[in-house]
């Protein structure tokens, strides 16, 4: 509104101006000079100059002015239901959004509608197909008023008992007068309004006996609107002529026809033809005929057919228009007949037909056509205004007529003692009016549906003397005139009035709103069709990590971290156990600047069993599965013999629900889809380089640690500088951030150093956490590119340990140990004390339980030169320089070693068991003692605060008890001077030896002499 | 007429049967399981012992007899060189059906021995080694139970040493194709011994048999 103004009030200077300008003043010392004509465009020029007014700015303001009026924003409706997709039976709300209204719902009107299924308009009683339900008003005919009257009813009375209630007298007058256009309407004169959404003309809604003459200047004869036809005619024919020579008498004669020409213009041949001849013969041998044949061509000619509708008179484009694609063309009275034209009056024509004769015109143009017109105004006595509410109508009941007693109170079943029933802030009155009543309830059932009309005051003002505004309508699909409906369109015309002194002509139009109802409907989607079930995903955490905890025997990542990716729906009222969900996972391989959301260029994962087991991956589809977990342990897979390592990974989740139609069909579900996608942190790789003491590697680079007590520990992250971007770093230990940095640094970098206390048993988790982030003005190759990692390692503190036995308890179990051997390196079976076995499922062949052999470790067998070999726990004590004291003892007999040289060493030991007898047992023990060198002890005194006593030498021991066993090649030789070294060596033990062996036999012969003494003695004594 | 018949009742039935069936036992057993260490000493002391010396001792002590009845002596020696050609031939009979006709080839202890590649080896072996085991089971089974029993029951000693040897061989845990020469030297050796009332013979069959069957099984094998 403002905007116009200004206009107006920039044009009115501009023309004033203008004026200004024509008026010169005379110039009386000069001689009178005759003066220049008055130029307008000069004058507009100067004026231009003068206020620097853009002409083109001005043209635009001044076209967008001319049609301003038809953009003005007009009241409209927008409508939601909650829920969106209602099931059979349930309830839903239907909630109307009016908009470009002056007032607020709670002043506008409400007027609702429910067509339910089968309630069709115009079905009377004896229809077959009669619904007794549909009738609300039991008038014996659906209508719109019974639509009204389902949507209202339960709108005024919500739910309300009739039983509870005494119809007989009504006392709490609760009637309600409805202005028009809302309650707060205060207008002298109340103008309804209809707005064309297709030429955006605002129309008064009135109407008139008298029709609007459209003068038809321009058209001498008829304005007729025609249609082009087609006019099928046969097939053509042709004629020949041709000669035939005979003998005798006879005279034959047959005849055919066929045409002599065709002018066709269809385009169909067929191969039919006959002919006709004449011949006499009196004697003569030759005859002349005429042979017509009938063509192969059907013959169509195009024409003007009067399609019987009636020109009207546009009043925007002052031009004539038809209805439907008729064109409306200005036909002369003689040439009237032309229009459909019969087959005889093309036959008749000649071809090509004479300019200007009828044959001419049926076969080209019939009349004129792009004719303007004017439409008369009608004077304004002659229009009756039908400013009208569009509320429910029962007959002998109106609503809003201030009267609501009890017999009304019993049609919309409302309470009588109770002036508002849904206790809101207006009378059932008024409730029923649908003042304010911005939404309904209803139970729900497929097929329904349902629409608004709102009344209120717009923001258009009429061009009457007062201070009306429009009373508008609106609908929700905002169709007042429906191309092809005889009932719903607008009768448009033009009536004058004098406003102000002037002839004002205001355009008026009338439709019965309640003809276009039907066509202003909608429904919630699809009841009867189940909808898409609307899915969001999720994922946590948002970093997630590939792999952390480095790598196990098999080379495969473990301990990476779990990802959980979750989905919601939509709709809150949906039972997630009972939907059904399948999730698949999809990978892509490469950087972000090659990343392809199209699904065919990722490689679907889920179904590659190994990846799914790698990665403790158990269910992929099921009922209320509504989160999917997973380790990320690896996103390396084996396809066709090729590892390929994804960066991307791409989860998508499928869900179905069973959808209950209420129509008695099943099988229908709801489903949805959803899918994200996640970029895993690829960690473990290069894992992290632990050192000891002055750079003492200790470990592999993944894996548990096994480290002593109160150690300075190295970490170094080992990762390729040169190809990594990553420098920015977090070292945790246990979760804590390590401070330790060298001197001079300000950050922390690759490599940390910090002091690993603890008890043996105790274990400690070290976690890096890089990435390449650099800020913007850091010229810095490599940075920046997402580049991150996050790796972790395990420490366990322990206490040092050797074993020197071929089977120990340092060894035991190891891969490289599958036997129980002796001291020489053989296989001892008297050594197996027995095996440890897996538990695996008995009904699968394929597996193989893994087995320990338990082997004896305090005492072995051996015989001769014997190599002792220790085996050391964590095993790089025994590396580097760090073990002092070594000794070797056979039975408490010691022989030194060093550290490094002689024939006794930490490494190993020969020992010759020799001259010891086979069957004796022999003593062999090592001891050594673990210092951390003097710079590290130092180092843990004054920087990390542990004492001298408590970073001393760690002693390590262990004693195996060799039994001598025979060689397996023995010899007579070797044998001798055993039994020789035996003899001698072990003269007390054969002492005891034969001494038993004495003592036995003296036994034997003194029982066996007493025996006999005994039995000789009694059978003398018998005898 | 009762006299007789109650006088050999009491020689196959008398307490001194019965002990010295006792002695054999005793001696089989503790030559068996007599807990000793492995070694050379202590394995040939209990052979000794109880092969040899306990039966002395008890023929010497108890029995109060003389050695020469339990065929220490060279008496009838046409009898033993006449008889000794017989149990040869029929143990070339056995060698022939044994090699030929068993898996005894395959399964000789003989041939997992390494002194079986030298021959000082092998003849310490068979001439010292194998030579003190036949003297010693000649004095036991043959010299001591065959020549005790001779007096009781003829002939017929004969088989009881047998039977003896085999339940020997069966305690030890040797009864088994490897020893099929040992107890068919046994019997034959008994034979012989009998005939000839010495145990050089018998002696000088069984060592010669298994001497023999030895260098044939190394013959056929290496």
């Amino acid at each position: 509104m403002k905007k116009n103004i200004k206009k107006l009030f920039v044009f009115c200077v501009v023309c004033f101006e203008t004026v200004l300008m024509i008026s010169q003043p005379v110039m009386a010392a000069k001689l009178p000079q005759p003066k220049d004509p008055l130029n307008a465009n000069k004058a507009a020029q100067s004026l231009e100059n003068r206020y620097h007014v853009n002409k083109d700015s001005v043209k635009d303001m001044g076209e967008t002015f001319n049609v301003s009026e038809q953009k003005a924003p007009v009241p409209e409706v927008d409508i939601f239901f909650n829920p969106s997709n209602p099931k059979f039976g349930e309830k839903v709300t239907v909630t109307a959004i009016p908009k470009y209204f002056q007032e607020g719902v709670e002043n506008m009107y409400f007027t609702w509608y429910i067509k339910h299924e089968g309630c069709d308009l115009g079905i009377k009683r004896e229809d077959a197909n009669w619904k007794e339900s549909c009738d609300v008003d039991k008038n014996g005919e659906i209508s719109t008023n019974d639509w009204k009257i389902e949507a209202m009813r339960p709108a005024a009375n919500g739910g309300f008992v009739k039983a509870k209630a005494n119809y007989s007298s009504d006392t709490d007058n609760d009637g309600y007068s409805a202005h028009r256009g809302g309650r707060v309407n205060v207008q002298k004169k109340d103008y309804c309004y209809l707005h064309d959404f297709e030429s955006g003309e605002n129309y008064e809604i009135a109407i008139t006996d008298e029709e609007g003459k459209d003068d038809d200047s321009g058209c001498d004869g008829e304005v007729v609107c025609t249609t082009d036809e087609t006019l099928s005619c046969g097939y053509d024919y042709t004629t020949t002529e041709g000669t035939s020579s005979s003998s005798g008498t006879s005279t034959t004669s047959g005849e055919s026809s066929s045409s002599g020409t065709s002018t066709t213009s269809g385009e169909s041949s067929s191969s039919s033809s006959s002919s006709s001849y004449e011949e006499t013969s009196t004697g003569s041998t030759s005859s002349t005929y005429e042979e017509k044949t009938e063509g192969t061509t059907e013959k169509y000619y195009n024409i003007l057919s009067n399609s019987g509708y009636e020109a009207t008179c546009d009043l925007e484009t002052k031009k004539m228009t038809c209805p439907e694609d008729a064109t409306p063309r200005c036909i002369s009275n003689e040439d009237l007949d032309l229009l459909d034209p019969s087959c005889d009056q093309f036959i008749m024509c000649p071809d090509p037909p004479v300019e200007g004769t009828d044959c001419y015109k049926i076969r080209h143009e019939i009349g004129t056509a792009e004719f303007s017109c004017e439409s008369e105004a009608i004077p304004e006595d002659q229009i009756e205004l039908k400013c009208e509410h569009q509320f429910p109508k029962i007959s002998g009941m109106a609503v809003g007529d201030g009267s609501f007693g009890a017999e009304e109170e019993n049609f919309w079943g409302t309470d009588p003692n109770d002036p508002s029933t849904i206790d809101n802030e207006n009378n059932d009155e008024a409730n029923v009016a649908g003042l304010g009543i911005d939404k309904i309830t209803w139970t729900f059932v497929p097929g329904d549906k349902v629409g608004v009309i709102v009344e209120g005051q717009s923001y258009i003002p009429t061009k009457h003397d007062d201070s009306s505004v429009a009373i508008s309508f609106a609908l929700i699909n905002n169709i007042f005139e429906k191309e092809g409906s005889e009932l719903c369109k607008l009768e448009k015309g033009i009536y004058e009035k004098e406003i102000k002194g002037y002839k004002v002509k205001i355009p008026f139009a009338y439709v019965n709103i309640n003809d276009c109802l039907e066509f202003n409907l909608t429904k919630p989607t699809s009841g009867d069709q189940a909808d898409n079930m609307g899915i969001t995903m999720d994922y946590y955490p948002k970093n997630p990590n590939v792999g952390a905890m480095g790598v196990d025997g098999a080379g495969q990542s473990k301990g990476g971290d779990e990802l959980v990716v979750t989905t919601n729906t939509s709709d809150p009222n949906v039972d997630i156990n009972q939907i059904y969900y399948k999730w698949s996972i999809y990978g892509f391989s490469g950087n972000r600047e090659d990343l392809d959301l199209d699904q065919s260029s990722w490689t679907l994962l889920s179904n590659n069993e190994l990846f799914r087991k790698t990665n403790n991956i158990k269910l992929l589809e099921g009922l209320g599965m509504d989160q999917f977990k997973m380790q990320l342990n690896t996103t390396e897979v084996e396809i066709d013999g090729e590892k390929i390592k994804f960066d991307f990974l791409r989860f998508f989740v499928e869900s179905e629900e069973f959808f209950d139609t209420g129509t008695g069909t099943t099988g229908t579900t709801r489903s949805g889809r959803g899918d994200v996608m996640v970029e895993p942190n690829q960690s473990g790789t290069g894992g992290i380089n632990i050192s000891v003491g002055e750079g003492t590697p200790i470990c592999a680079t993944s894996g548990n640690c096994e480290v002593l007590e109160n150690q300075v520990i190295t970490a170094t992250l080992g990762v390729n500088t040169e190809t990594s971007g990553v420098n920015n770093y977090l070292w945790t230990l246990d979760g804590k951030a390590i401070n330790t940095i060298e001197e001079g640094d300000t950050k922390q970098g690759n490599s940390v150093t910090f002091l690993l206390e603890g008890r043996p048993g105790d274990s400690h988790v070290l976690s890096i956490v890089a990435n390449d982030t650099t800020s913007p003005g850091v010229e810095l190759e490599n940075k920046n590119k997402g580049e991150k990692l996050t790796i972790e390692r395990t420490f366990v503190v322990t206490k040092p340990m050797v074993g020197i036995g071929p089977n120990n308890k340092i060894n035991r179990g190891s891969d490289d140990v599958t036997t129980c051997n002796d001291l020489n390196g053989n296989e001892d079976e008297t050594a197996i004390l027995g095996t440890y076995s897996e538990v695996t499922d008995p009904a699968d062949e394929d597996v193989e339980p893994d087995t320990v052999l338990d082997c004896k470790e305090r005492v072995s067998s051996g015989n001769g030169t014997v190599t002792i070999t220790p085996t050391y726990y964590p095993a790089w004590i025994g590396e580097g320089e760090n073990l002092k004291n070594v000794k070797y003892s056979v039975n408490g007999k010691v022989i030194v070693g060093t550290e490094s040289g002689g024939a006794c060493n930490k490494t190993s030991c020969s020992i010759d068991l020799s001259s010891y007898p086979v069957g004796s047992m022999v003593n062999i023990s090592f001891e050594a003692e673990y210092w951390q060198s003097n710079t590290e002890r130092f180092s843990l005194k004054e920087e990390w605060g542990i004492g001298e006593e408590s970073s001393g030498g760690k002693k390590i021991s262990d004693t195996i008890i060799v039994k001598i066993n025979e060689s397996s090649n023995p010899t007579i030789t070797k044998k001798a001077s055993k039994i020789i070294a035996g003899l001698a060596y072990n003269i007390p033990e054969q002492m005891i030896f034969m001494f038993r062996l004495m003592l036995t036999v003296v036994t034997i012969i003194f029982a066996a002499g007493l025996v006999m003494s005994l039995g000789k003695k009694d059978c003398n004594n018998n005898f | 007429m009762i006299d007789i018949k109650y006088k050999e009742e009491k020689k196959l039935l008398d307490i001194e049967t019965i002990v010295t069936l006792a002695i054999v036992l005793i001696c089989m057993l503790l030559f068996s399981f007599f807990p000793i260490e492995r070694n050379y000493f202590q394995e040939i002391a209990i052979s000794l012992t109880f092969l040899f010396f306990v039966p002395f001792l008890y023929i010497k002590v108890i029995l109060k007899k003389r050695l020469v009845d339990f065929g220490f002596q060279i008496v009838k020696w046409k009898e033993g060189f006449l008889i000794m050609p017989v149990c040869f031939l029929i143990m070339a009979f056995l060698f022939y059906v044994v090699f030929k006709y068993t898996d005894f080839k395959e399964q000789y202890f003989l041939g997992n021995y390494e002194m079986t590649s030298s021959f000082l080896y092998l003849f310490v072996y068979e001439f010292i080694a194998v030579n003190l085991i036949v003297f010693l089971y000649e004095v036991f089974f043959r010299g001591f139970i065959m020549f005790y029993f001779k007096d009781k029951l003829d002939i017929y000693a004969v088989f009881v040493q047998f039977v003896i040897f085999l339940i020997f061989l069966y305690m030890l845990g040797e009864f088994s194709l490897d020893y099929i020469f040992y107890m068919v030297t046994a019997f034959l050796a008994g034979l012989i011994a009998f005939r000839s009332k010495s145990l050089l013979y018998s002696y000088l069959f069984s060592i010669i048999v298994l001497i023999v069957s030895d260098i044939i099984y190394l013959k056929l094998t290496k």
